[in-house]
């Protein structure tokens, strides 16, 4: 005897199913001036992204004016942290370290322990870019104080701090640094960050002379940085890997990695940087 | 039992026929998604394309991308570069790029007179390379109603100037064509006397001359007819010429008040088209402006919400990025 199957209830689930498909939870009220701050924002993470700091950095200063406007407290915080880092990448290092000041000090925002890790580091990290080392140890180490090992920053944060140490000469530090830095970012994801902790690697491992070592992460980094299309990383792990190269002797190798470098340095418009590739390749 | 059977039937009726229209809702339903689907361009393979503009006037998102008058596309982004200049990215249905060589040019226009803003690319001469992912084409802007009729305002207004002047001049007693006129009918005069003169001279050279023959007799004949000819001539002319002048005298006046009429038509015109044109844009604008709301809540509603990559918001993450030295 042949079991009828009953459809109904099939059917009547397909059709429930199609309906709450096409339906949709009812739409909050709109803000219309909060879908422009993050419009805008949206538009400054954009044209960061395509390299073009001092517009994302309009897009960020407006979005911020928005924000304040309508007291949204995390839309003033991400427009401060973004707005000083495209102002920093545009050269404006005093604007971007009024922003961060600002942030800082602005008790209503009351940021979390995140936001100060990151506010700090971003500081510490224009420190270092001034030079100033003894300023941007004490606060990358401040970042680390505020920031766990899970928070966001984490990774960057101890970047910074192996490149800081690279600088004092300390590469045994910075290896160490870079080296922890590599297990907290996910496979995968946050490509940017890993070039930079491999590069970071590969100059610490030619600082101590172990210059064959340094070729593998170097070349790494350089294939994430293809992979992101950042230019200016490009033309300096090839620069990087120039170097290492020379420093193994094999001066064939060096030279085709300095012509390299030089060609995407000026396909790029990077006169300064250029110009290093071309100090580099002088016998 | 017999009650119990009919009932069972009826039911049995009852539930195919519930059944049937399950089904065919269903069907319905899943048909109307596929069909809003294909036209949203869901499944459509595109390439994207680019073009660079001066300005972002009359180009918007959404707006169509056409072939020879044939919709192939649409825009897909506007964006500002740091130079000014505005970035336009467009889609194009992938079975179409073959239509469009590298050295096409994109242009802005309106369908017909006071039409939808559309990008049109008019296909380059070099059939063989044809555009690829990511290409950029070159932009002109083309001719709007507002630019029409300033153009053709800037060209009608000196040209009927021009002719106000000159038949202004001709109607002046002291215009140079008067005066021309009038120094033609003075030498005709003169003419006429000199001609008379002449004729007493041949006459007395007639006599003097008698004895030199035939010959230069008959030549002087000759030559008194054709002088006969031309004072002939001029005194028709001499008749004609007051006609003429009267003529014009009375015609001037009439063609002054039309070519001041033609003006006043042109400065009405112009003044027309400046009153409507802003109208016209605001309402192109509106339009713009609710086209970009329905695709923005179209973008929000599923499917297609699910095939967009959601926007980044928030902080960016920290780069650690230092350049080496």
């Amino acid at each position: 005897m042949c079991r009828r199957v009953n459809f109904f209830p099939l059917l009547a689930a397909l059709l429930v199913g199609l309906m709450g498909a096409c339906g949709h939870a009812p739409e909050k009220p709109v803000n219309l001036r909060l879908s422009q701050a993050i419009e805008l924002e949206q538009k400054g993470q954009q044209a960061y992204r395509q390299g073009h700091a001092a517009a994302a950095a309009g897009h960020f200063e407006a979005a911020l004016r928005v924000d304040m406007s309508i007291e949204n407290h995390d839309g003033i915080v991400a427009d401060r942290l973004n707005l000083a880092q495209a102002l920093d990448a545009s050269g404006d290092v005093g604007g971007a370290r009024r922003q961060l000041d600002a942030l800082l000090s602005d008790s209503p925002l009351s940021l979390s322990p995140e936001q100060i890790a990151r506010a700090k580091a971003a500081l510490g990290l224009m420190a270092l870019k001034q030079g100033e080392l003894a300023d941007a140890q004490r606060l990358i180490d401040e970042a680390q104080q505020a920031c766990a090992k899970t928070c966001p920053s984490a990774a960057a944060i101890l970047n910074i701090n192996a490149r800081i140490a690279l600088e004092r000469n300390n590469p045994s530090a910075a290896l160490a640094s870079a080296g922890a830095a590599l297990p907290l970012l996910a496979e995968g994801s946050h490509l940017g960050e890993r070039a930079n902790s491999l590069r970071i690697i590969g100059l610490a491992r030619l600082a101590l002379g172990e210059a064959v070592a340094a070729l593998a992460p170097l070349l790494q980094a350089l294939a994430l940085d293809r992979e992101l299309g950042l230019p200016e990383r490009i033309a300096d792990d090839l620069l990087q890997l120039g170097r290492t190269h020379a420093a193994t002797g094999n001066t064939g190798n060096a030279e085709y990695f300095y012509r390299r470098a030089l060609t995407v340095a000026e396909a790029s418009g990077n006169a300064a940087l250029a110009q290093r590739v071309r100090e580099a390749n002088k016998p | 039992m017999k009650l119990f059977s009919e009932q069972d039937i009826e039911a049995r009726a009852l539930r195919l026929r519930v059944r049937l229209f399950l089904l065919t809702a269903a069907l319905i339903g899943v048909v109307t998604l596929a069909a809003v689907a294909v036209r949203h361009g869901v499944f459509t393979q595109t390439i994207a394309l680019s073009f660079f503009a001066e300005s972002a006037h009359e180009i918007s998102k959404g707006m169509a991308v056409k072939v020879v008058g044939f919709k192939i596309g649409k825009v897909e982004e506007i964006s500002i570069e740091p130079d000014n200049r505005i970035k336009v990215e467009i889609a194009v249905n992938h079975n179409y790029a073959r239509l469009i060589p590298r050295d096409s040019v994109a242009h802005v226009m309106k369908e017909g007179l006071i039409g939808a803003s559309i990008v049109e690319i008019l296909p380059g001469e070099d059939k063989k390379r044809i555009v690829v992912d990511n290409d950029v084409l070159r932009f002109e802007r083309g001719s709007g109603l507002a630019d029409l009729a300033k153009k053709l305002t800037d060209q009608v207004i000196p040209i009927l100037h021009d002719v106000k002047k000159i038949t202004a001049s001709i109607n002046d007693p002291q215009g140079d064509i008067r005066q021309a006129v009038h120094h033609i009918g003075e030498a005709t005069v003169a003419m006429r006397a000199s001609s008379e003169e002449l004729q007493k001279l041949l006459h007395q050279s007639n006599v003097k001359v008698g004895a030199l023959g035939g010959q230069v007799s008959a030549i002087l004949d000759k030559t008194d007819q054709n002088m006969a000819l031309v004072q002939k001539s001029l005194t028709t002319l001499n008749g004609t010429l007051p006609g003429m002048l009267q003529k014009i005298d009375g015609a001037l006046p009439g063609m002054l008040q039309k070519i001041d009429g033609t003006l006043e038509n042109a400065r009405r015109i112009s003044q027309d088209s400046a009153e409507q044109l802003p109208g016209l844009l605001r309402d192109g604008k509106a339009v713009a402006g609710d086209t970009r709301d329905i695709v923005a809540g179209a973008k929000k509603a599923w499917p297609i919400s699910s095939l967009l990559d959601p926007a980044p918001t928030g902080a960016m993450p920290l780069d650690s990025y230092v350049p080496s030295r």
